[in-house]
This record gives structure tokens, C-alpha cells and sequence, in this order.
């Protein structure tokens, strides 16, 4: 076997590929946080001490920690390799040692100075780019003349000549603080953590996150199971009297003091805006959440862990919302908690789901055929029904679950006695879940039914077709409506068929055109959306992304957003004719839309 | 056999909006949802964005060159200043676009430039082409013939990337060998030269 050549000039710039653009000043101090909160010199971070200071005559940025143990030769040794690190086994912050290369990211010439002086008061210094270091023919000041070198245990990093375009951004040291105080918040209010950030020449320390007073708090019972997976440790949810700072919103999960992401609560704009929150978890839960943990530390990947934990977490917060929502307001919003390749299908599930009125004579890139009847019109729906009846993903690998969303609706004045039959079954015919559910739904009312996550396991479950079906009856048994979907396992779903709302995507310039405002034409007659390349908004996104592969999915979620905006655009038409469109349903459609947004914009791979 | 696949470039083109026909200038790429090819499209879109700007700039670069030739009708200088200009295909890496760019530039955005309107697009793209071959040659082979005998020569494909056989056609255009007559003594070389081979 051969070595592989690697060539790692661009490492640094893949690596800020994996964060969120626009977030990566918030990814900068994640990153020195953890690494440094990872090498706190006792157990509970006594006398620990993370200071970032700008050198405005050498356009540099310091990271200085204190209380920390500093790197001997093997901590030495893994900080300078790339993916070489064992973290991902022990009960650290960092798992994937690759975080450390954000910071060359952020300098010109690509070019940081590491010192480190450990337990033995060694000292140890190194200069490098992304592609190469050297930590025996230099010293410090053969960089910076007449520098103090580091002069206690701990570990200092020198990001040289802060390239301009991320310096401007960083330099904002109040949004910079309040990224270290939304991320930290546990460690500084627990441990007693000191974040200094001196970016104009006065250190400032970062204090606790400012936030409204609540009016209502619950804790939850402690040491709840999830599965076999560990404990939550705490979960506690307060409603405020006013909003909560944007970058507060939400319930932050928790691992090993740092606040990995807020997930956000399922309700209306002004309720989720006053809720806040917060999740933390035993050794057990943080060691198997660790491991599906991207590697940006800005969410978790769509496993069994996470996906159960979130699940708890959100069955938990809607109990919370229905408690503190004015009575009339408690109708739910469901949030589809997608990734981006389910994006591609969010635009036409959401007609199918909302609208299969709307849904033109166009068919998927299957085309037409025999297997591709011409459309049906549509059957009014039933006054008792499944409203919502759809899985997370049409695609689901081994250790991933299958999240079913489920929601009823009872239109009568009556109060409805029913049951609902689940039933997922594989393409040959092995049942793998099977449930009956007895329901009570109130006349005029909407019900969510909570369907348990579903695992599927290599050694158990067959890949290939799914399909899952819902089947709802009356007392008597007779069938009052029945939904179902289709997912695949650990196989390649194939192309859509049949109707859909939106086909195809094609860019064309605008200038000079009556359109030349507009970010995309109307949907044709046979699902052609027309995007404007040339709109500022379009230019404006193409530009922050920088490089191409940041660009190439920045301009997909435009696009996904241009075919969202459409649809709810014929949404809204549809039901303006229909006379069903009023306030509430209008917040409903609106909602759907911010959650699509906000799924796609936070998705790890965009 | 793989299947090519197919160079695509901004074209211009006819939508329909607002119950009326209107021309745009539009992508070829195309994103089909659910083909499992989204992104890879959406790379396509960004390359053919990257040609349009090579594009516009160029033809910047020809307006100028333009401005100092009132007369540009099979004007030898201004074709091969133009022929410079359009070396940008190679220098991009987009010579196996080079056919669309032609259009693009002299069908679509300014046939002004390539020596007028023309009827159809694969018309329209000979001048370009013309002038790009051109845009490789020596100044002292450039002023040896005329633009129409350089028209002919450039027919025969890379007949002009042998030095020998291209000298000893100048001579014959030197001579004031034109159209019709040159093409068949070029022929005549080309073979005479291969059977020698």
C-alpha cells in the first residue's frame, strides 16, 4: 500500500467551509473555548482564564489562557496534527482536532504562532500555516521584536495579520462577547470562568447573558431515561415577560459546559420569542451525544442519540408552550426538523401536504409514463382527519430514526370518540411498528399524536422501501380517512413521481427586464421557476459566501427559499378563494415558511 | 461509453410573463428536483456565470479596440486585436466552449462587433472564430494576407499550426491568390505535403 499525498493548503479553508456563514467569529472563540476549557488545569476550571486581546500594530489576535496545563510533548504533538486526536474517546470538549485550524483561517498569510509552557515549566514555541509548521529553528522574537515571551503555564496563539473582511467583523467586541456569553454561559455562572475580551484596549469581562425577567419557570423531574443512551440531568424552560435576546431564544443543549445549539420551540412568533431555556445530560448521554457532534460544534448530526434526545426535548417544550399559550392560541405549529437534502423536496411536500390542489400536471424527473396517470381533482378533505402524516426523512440510514409527525383535526362541532392505526411495514411485508391509538378530539380542534421514534438496526432491519400508514376510524370501525408515506433504508430513494408543484429551477438575468425587481418570476404551467441571478439579494449572498463550495449552497438555499416563497404565495391565493384564509391561518402559513427558513439556513451542510 | 456531457453556457432565449413573449438571457443549467443532481447543477450555474463575466469583460476590451476602427469590416488589425482578446477562452480553461462563447458574443450580445448581424447563429460564429485563429498568429504573418485569404486559409483546420505548409501558402497569397483559386491550392499544398510525410 502507498501513502496518500495530501495536500493540505486549503485545509483551513475547507474547515470554515463547515461553518455556518456568517457565524464564524462565533465559531472562532467556540473553538478557543473548548480547546482551552478542555486543558483546564483541575477538574472544576479553578482560577481558569481565557483572554482574547487584538494587537492593533500588528493587526493581530491573541488567545492567552490561564489555569490551564499547557502543552507537553504529546499534547504538543496532537495540537499540531490535523484529525490525529484521541479526544473523540475521552470526556472533552474537542473531538476532532481540527477546530485550531479555523484560526489560520483567519489570518492573511494563513501564518499563527503558537507558545505553550506546561506542568514542568517547559516552553514551547511554533509558527505555521495550515500546510506546515516549524517549532525548532524560530522564537517568538523573530516575529514580533522585543515580545515578552509567554510567561506562565498555559498556552498562547498568535493569529498574524487578521485577514480584513473577517477582521471588521471581529472586532465588534460587543457581538463578540455576547457569542462567549451565549456559549458559556454555564461554565462562567458555575465554574466561575473568566472570558476576557480586549479588542480596543481596555479588557472587558464577559458577564452572564442579560435576560428578561421570567414569569414562568418549570424544571423538570431530573435523571429522566432516554432509552438506553443516559440521563437528562436537567431540563428547565422559562417563559418571559418580554423577549428574549435573539441569540438567547430557544433551549440550549448543553455539553461539558458549552451550549452546542438552541433548538427552538414549537409556537407562534410571539410566544417562541419569549421562551427560553436550557438541557444538560449525564456522562453517559454527553459521551454517545459527543459522538454525533459535528465537527463545528454548531449542532448534531441526525442519529439515534440526537434524535431521541431532541425528541424528548421537544415533547417536553410543547407540554411547555401549551401551558403558557392564552387558551385560544394553543393550536400547534409543527417545525419539521429537516436537513438540507430534504430541502430539495420541502417546496412540493409542502404543497402535497397543505395544497395537493395546487400541485400542477407536472411530473417528476421520472417524466411521464404509464406509472404516471393523469391527476384526479381533489376530494374535499374529510371533516375528521389526519392532517399531517409524514416522516423526517425519505432516506433514513442504519442508527437513524424515523420521526413521525401526526396531527388530527376535527372540524365538526362534535366532540369525536376514534382510534388511529399506525402501522410501518416493509416492502415484503415485515411489520416493524404497529400501534392503535384511541383518541378523544374535541369538536373545532386540532390534536398532535405523539408516534414514537422508530430505530432501525443493521442486524434487525431489512434495507430497502418502507411505508407507513395511518388509518383513522370511528367508534363504529368504519374508515374516516387514512394517510401514509414512503421512506427508504439505507437505500437510495428513487426519484419522485407523479404531480408536483415545482419541477425545475432556471436563473436568468433581470436588468433591464420589467421583472428586474422581482426575485423570481411565477411558477409556469409546467413547474418552472424563473430565479433572478442578477437580484442584489442573490449578488448580495453569492458575494459574503466566498468560496465556491460555500456559494454553491448558499445559492441552493436561495433557491429553496425562492420555491418556498412561491408556494406560499399560491398557498395563500388558494386559500384566499377558498375563504379560509383568515389571521390565524395566515400566522400558520407564515410559520411553516420560518421554519422551512430556519431548518435550511442552520442545516450543518449548507 | 460514458455519455459527454453537454457544455451549456447563458443563452439568450423567449419566456413567457405577463401573457407576453419576452426575450432573456438565461441559464442553461437547470435544477431538477429530486434528480439527485441539485448541487452539481448549481456548480454548472456558477461556471456559467464565471464565462458570462469572462464574457462582458471581454467584450469591454473589444469596445475599446473597436472605437479605434471606424472601419471594422474585414479589417485585418482589428480582427486579429480582437483575435487577442479572445485567447481568454484558453487562458479560462473554456476552449471546449469556445463554440457557445461565439454565439453568445456575436449572436446574442453584440454582432456589431463580428462584422454585423447574421442570419443564423452558426454563421455568426465563424467571424469570432476567424478572429481568434487570427488572434494566434505572428504580426509578420498577419500583414503577408489579406482578411479574406486569411477567411480561407482558416477553413482547413490547424493548417496554420504547420509553420512550413503556412509559409508556403502566404507566398501563394502573396501572389494574390484569393477565394476559390487559394482554397484548391491550399488543398494542393496540404496534400503534396502529406504525401511527402
Amino acid at each position: 500500500m502507498k501513502k496518500r499525498e495530501v495536500n493540505l493548503e486549503r485545509t483551513d479553508e475547507n474547515i470554515a467551509d463547515q461553518y455556518p456563514i456568517l457565524h464564524l467569529c462565533e465559531g472562532l472563540q467556540k473553538d478557543a473555548g473548548q480547546n482551552s476549557w478542555d486543558a483546564k488545569a483541575t477538574r472544576k476550571g479553578k482560577a481558569w482564564k481565557l483572554v482574547f486581546r487584538y494587537i492593533p500594530q500588528l493587526n493581530s489576535l491573541t488567545i492567552e489562557d490561564f489555569g490551564t496545563l499547557g502543552m507537553n510533548a504529546k499534547r504538543w504533538k496532537e495540537y499540531q496534527s490535523l484529525w490525529d486526536t484521541t479526544k473523540a474517546e475521552e470526556p472533552t470538549l474537542g473531538a476532532r482536532g481540527q477546530g485550531k485550524f479555523l484560526f489560520h483561517y483567519f489570518a492573511k498569510n494563513k501564518l499563527v504562532l503558537t507558545e505553550s509552557i506546561d506542568e514542568e515549566k517547559n516552553y514551547r514555541f511554533s509558527f505555521g500555516t495550515s500546510e506546515e509548521y516549524d517549532d525548532e529553528n524560530k522564537k517568538l522574537g523573530d516575529f514580533i521584536p522585543n515580545a515578552k515571551p509567554l510567561d506562565h503555564q498555559g498556552t498562547r496563539i498568535w493569529i498574524m495579520d487578521l485577514k480584513q473582511e473577517l477582521r471588521d467583523e471581529l472586532l465588534d467586541y460587543k457581538a463578540f462577547m455576547n457569542y462567549v456569553a451565549a456559549t458559556w454561559w454555564e461554565i462562567i455562572r458555575n465554574r466561575n470562568a473568566t472570558f476576557i475580551v480586549n479588542f480596543n484596549g481596555t479588557d472587558h469581562k464577559v458577564a452572564l447573558p442579560e435576560l428578561p425577567v421570567a414569569e414562568k419557570e418549570k424544571v423538570f423531574p431530573p435523571n429522566e431515561k432516554i432509552i438506553d443512551l443516559g440521563r437528562v440531568k436537567k431540563l428547565v424552560l422559562r417563559y418571559c415577560k418580554n423577549e428574549v435576546p435573539e441569540l438567547l431564544r430557544g433551549i440550549a443543549v448543553q455539553r461539558g459546559g458549552m451550549t452546542i445549539l438552541r433548538l427552538p420551540v414549537s409556537a407562534e412568533e410571539t410566544i417562541r420569542n419569549k421562551i427560553y431555556g436550557y438541557c444538560t445530560f449525564d456522562e453517559d448521554l454527553e459521551s454517545e451525544l459527543k459522538k454525533v457532534e459535528l465537527p463545528n460544534h454548531f449542532g448534531f448530526s441526525p442519529k439515534r442519540a440526537w434524535n431521541h434526545t431532541r425528541e424528548y426535548i421537544r415533547k417536553k417544550s410543547d407540554a411547555f408552550v401549551q401551558e403558557v399559550s392564552p387558551a385560544q392560541k394553543k393550536r400547534e405549529i409543527t417545525l419539521p426538523q429537516d436537513l438540507i437534502e430534504r430541502a430539495v423536496r420541502i417546496v412540493n411536500d409542502l404543497v402535497r401536504e397543505y395544497a395537493p390542489e395546487l400541485a400542477s400536471e407536472v411530473t417528476g424527473p421520472r417524466g411521464k409514463g404509464p406509472d404516471n396517470p393523469p391527476p384526479k381533482p381533489p376530494k374535499p378533505p374529510p371533516p375528521i382527519r389526519i392532517d399531517t402524516f409524514r416522516g423526517n426523512a425519505r432516506k433514513l440510514e442504519y442508527d437513524e430514526s424515523l420521526i413521525t409527525e401526526c396531527d388530527l383535526v376535527n372540524d365538526t362541532e362534535d366532540k369525536a370518540k376514534i382510534s388511529m392505526q399506525v402501522e410501518i411495514k416493509h416492502e415484503e411485508g415485515d411489520i416493524k411498528f404497529n400501534a392503535k391509538y384511541a383518541i378523544e378530539l374535541d369538536g373545532n380542534a386540532r390534536k398532535r399524536i405523539d408516534i414514537p421514534l422508530v430505530d432501525f438496526q443493521e442486524s434487525i432491519d431489512k434495507p430497502g422501501e418502507y411505508k407507513a400508514t395511518a388509518v383513522l376510524e370511528n367508534g363504529e370501525g368504519k374508515e374516516l380517512h387514512r394517510r401514509s408515506f414512503t421512506f427508504y433504508l439505507h437505500e437510495e430513494p428513487p426519484p419522485p413521481r407523479g404531480r408536483v408543484f415545482l419541477s425545475t429551477m432556471r436563473f436568468l438575468y433581470g436588468k433591464g427586464k420589467p421583472f428586474e425587481r422581482s426575485k423570481q418570476l411565477p411558477l409556469t404551467d409546467k413547474g418552472v421557476l424563473y430565479i433572478i441571478f442578477d437580484h442584489p439579494d442573490l449578488a448580495h449572498v453569492r458575494e459574503l459566501a466566498g468560496s465556491k463550495k460555500a456559494q454553491k449552497h448558499e445559492v441552493f438555499l436561495y433557491s429553496i427559499k425562492c420555491g418556498i416563497d412561491e408556494a406560499v404565495q399560491k398557498l395563500l391565493e388558494f386559500r384566499y378563494n377558498e375563504g379560509q384564509l383568515d389571521t390565524d391561518e395566515i400566522r400558520v402559513i407564515k410559520d411553516k415558511c420560518d421554519a422551512m427558513y430556519y431548518d435550511a439556513v442552520l442545516s450543518p451542510t449548507a | 461509453m460514458a455519455k459527454k456531457k453537454r457544455e451549456r453556457i447563458v443563452r439568450r432565449d423567449t419566456i413567457q410573463w405577463g401573457g407576453k413573449e419576452i426575450e432573456v438571457d438565461i441559464f442553461d443549467a437547470k435544477v431538477i428536483l429530486g434528480s439527485g443532481e441539485e448541487l452539481e447543477s448549481i456548480e454548472e450555474l456558477l461556471t456559467e456565470e464565471e464565462i458570462e463575466k469572462a464574457i462582458q469583460a471581454a467584450l469591454k476590451k473589444i469596445e475599446i479596440i473597436a472605437s479605434k476602427y471606424p472601419d471594422k469590416e474585414k479589417n485585418i488589425w482589428y480582427c486579429y486585436e480582437v483575435g487577442k482578446v479572445l485567447q481568454f477562452v484558453d487562458d479560462k480553461g473554456f476552449t471546449d466552449r469556445k463554440g457557445l462563447i461565439w454565439h453568445r458574443m456575436a449572436y446574442d450580445l453584440r454582432p456589431d462587433l463580428f462584422g454585423g448581424r447574421k442570419k443564423n447563429a452558426n454563421e455568426a460564429k465563424r467571424y469570432p472564430e476567424t478572429m481568434y485563429h487570427l488572434g494566434k498568429q505572428s504580426k509578420e504573418a498577419i500583414k503577408r494576407a489579406t482578411f479574406d485569404q486569411w477567411y480561407e486559409i482558416l477553413k482547413f483546420k490547424d493548417v496554420y499550426k504547420d509553420k512550413d505548409l503556412l509559409e508556403r501558402i502566404l507566398v501563394v497569397c502573396e501572389q494574390g491568390l484569393s477565394s476559390r483559386p487559394l482554397r484548391l491550392k491550399i488543398k494542393e499544398l496540404r496534400e503534396s505535403k502529406n504525401k511527402v510525410q
